[in-house]
């Protein structure tokens, strides 16, 4: 039970290393291939939690590593992903706001609504 | 004739916005890889159409706008202000690490154990000439390991000073190129692409060294500030910082001797360190102020290797000179086996020696109540010690070294773990910056939809997955 468990750990851990490498936030596609790793990477763990609820659950200090590694893997990934949003985030606010877009001096594009138009200014 | 004037004018004009176009086009493929360079598009302006009036329509150049998007630049640069923070986290960390032996086969950790051992060897035979020499040469070797240990982490800090302070010159260089941006752009009425590149290039390069916001001026010009405020560059002007290493002044000293902390000043000469958060400087600032603080000392607190040598001693020597030399009557009380420098608890480490007017007949093995080894027992006995003799924070003095040693172990293995995820996140803000540049809003719009809800799927199996893992965790347990 001991080596089928640390196969679907390891399993899981790969799964997961291998979806950060695939990661690009810029390429829907590869985003897409990245998540469906995760997922098997999410079947591989919840067939580790079915054998361990099942058996004996007195199990090795290297286990206990192991999981600890997979689980920095997953924090690691989550902080990438985090950045990635959270960008996309202030990018959706920039565009949903109508903030305004700069040009090279810093200066603002286009005019937001709430300015009056140049006229009124005179 | 009017007419074939107008047409006339208007394909002139047409020529000349094609070849303004087209020098642009140039321009852009020859700077595809200049660092900072934006590319450039030129807005077409109809001319009116009023053929009886005379006016032929055509078009005209209206101006240049580049494809730069503030919002992106400013998440790259925070996230190489984050890169550069932890890079210098980890090399400076790594350097620290190095110099705690983990194995325990030699330095500080080894010389204590060698030193117990000498005492336990002394209890068994506590008049043996050899085994009284034995401890003096194996209190002298703790001193020397202590002293050597002190002074190798006072030489990191030092190099570290050193790097504070050539990082502070490459920042004021950098500072210098803005300004001269800045110089340039008031002196004429359009930013030029060529200057613009320079400056975000110059951007780029500061936000590996240091935290910093930038705001652009009506006149085209850049302010940048540092995170707390204090500014960089404003318009033709430079606050040219500068690096220095004192004990701190505020709040009032507790100890005064130890060892100086790093110091970032202003033009002013106001100390703005605490501004300083990120990037390599803040890097570098933090192993200096923090880490190595803690384990050396500052104004504030007297550092745990200080700690430590001083609690060791203290202990060694009260037990020494609470006892006799022999168990004769009207036999000499035991003389200290350890000196330092008392008067500055924070240089313990460095100023521990072997009491140089001892000899080995002057060691008391013998207790208050006369127990002829009773001494040498309980010193032998300081290496497992549990109790509040022996021990500093519940843990023996073997065991707080080790803690010592991990805590510089870890603030590396956390620094060198955030470097790597930090070196993803910084390429994948590079790669979307690069994306959204040149995009229209409206393309983008629907793309960071997208993007978002790809995000959030890849987000919410994560979590999954980290529950899992929590789940394994909890089920197991350990042996």
């Amino acid at each position: 039970m001991a080596a089928s468990l640390v196969q679907c750990i390891a399993h899981a851990r790969r799964r997961v290393r291998l979806a950060r490498q695939q990661w690009n936030a810029a390429d829907l596609k590869r985003v897409e291939e990245s998540r469906k790793l995760l997922e098997q990477s999410v079947t591989a763990l919840k067939m580790a939690v079915d054998l361990l609820r099942n058996g004996d659950s007195t199990m090795t200090s290297g286990l206990q590593s192991a999981i600890a590694s997979l689980r920095r893997d997953i924090s690691m990934m989550l902080r990438v992903v985090d950045a990635c949003s959270a960008f996309h985030r202030g990018m959706a606010l920039r565009l949903g706001g109508a903030l305004p877009a700069y040009d090279a001096s810093g200066k603002t594009v286009g005019e937001p609504d709430i300015l009056p138009a140049r006229g009124v200014l005179g | 004739m009017p007419g074939i004037n107008a047409s006339m004018s208007t394909a002139g004009n047409a020529l000349e916005v094609l070849q303004q176009a087209l020098s642009l086009i140039q321009n852009n493929i020859d700077n595809a890889s200049t660092p900072g360079y934006a590319s450039q598009q030129l807005n077409l302006e109809a001319m009116p159409l009023d053929v009886g009036g005379g006016l032929a329509g055509g078009v005209m150049a209206d101006g240049l706008d580049n494809s730069r998007d503030q919002y992106a630049e400013e998440a790259v640069q925070s996230q190489t202000q984050a890169l550069g923070l932890y890079t210098a986290q980890a090399q400076s960390t790594g350097a620290l690490q190095s110099l705690f032996d983990v194995t325990g086969t030699s330095g500080v950790s080894a010389s204590l154990s060698a030193l117990f051992q000498s005492f336990s060897a002394w209890s068994t035979t506590p008049d043996d000439a050899t085994a009284r020499q034995n401890v003096l040469a194996a209190a002298n070797t703790v001193a020397q390991s202590f002293q050597g240990l002190a002074n190798s982490l006072t030489q990191t800090a030092q190099q570290i000073d050193g790097q504070v302070g050539s990082t502070v010159q490459q920042i004021n260089t950098i500072a210098a190129q803005i300004q001269q941006y800045n110089v340039q752009r008031l002196q004429s009425a359009q930013p030029d692409p060529g200057q613009d590149a320079q400056l975000y290039s110059a951007l780029d390069n500061l936000s590996q060294l240091t935290n910093f916001s930038t705001v652009t001026q009506s006149d085209g010009t850049v302010t940048v500030l540092l995170a707390g405020g204090t500014p960089l560059v404003v318009g033709n002007q430079q606050n040219v910082l500068s690096s220095s290493v004192s004990v701190d002044s505020q709040p009032t000293p507790v100890y005064a001797q130890s060892l100086p902390t790093a110091h970032v000043l202003d033009a002013q000469g106001d100390d703005i360190t605490s501004e300083i958060t990120s990037g390599q400087l803040g890097g570098l600032l933090d192993t200096r102020n923090r880490v190595l603080a803690s384990i050396l000392g500052d104004s504030q607190q007297q550092g745990t290797l200080n700690q430590l040598a001083q609690g060791m001693a203290d202990t060694v020597n009260q037990i020494l000179t609470s006892g006799t030399v022999s168990t004769a009557a009207g036999a000499a009380n035991g003389t200290a086996l350890f000196t330092y420098d008392s008067s500055n608890p924070a240089t313990v480490a460095s100023t521990l020696a072997l009491n140089t007017a001892i000899t080995p007949d002057q060691l008391a093995p013998v207790d208050a109540s006369g127990n002829s080894n009773g001494n040498a027992n309980t010193l032998a006995a300081l290496e497992d010690a549990t109790g509040k003799q022996g021990t500093i924070g519940g843990l023996s003095y073997l065991a707080y070294f080790g803690q010592i040693a991990a805590s510089a172990g870890q603030e590396n293995q956390t620094a060198t773990a955030n470097q790597q995820t930090q070196q993803q996140v910084t390429a994948q803000a590079t790669t979307l910056r690069d994306q959204v540049s040149g995009v229209s809003l409206d393309q983008e719009a629907s793309a960071v939809l997208q993007f978002q809800q790809a995000y959030q799927a890849t987000a919410q199996v994560l979590t999954v997955l980290d529950n899992l893992g929590a789940d394994l965790m909890n089920l197991i347990v350990p042996t």
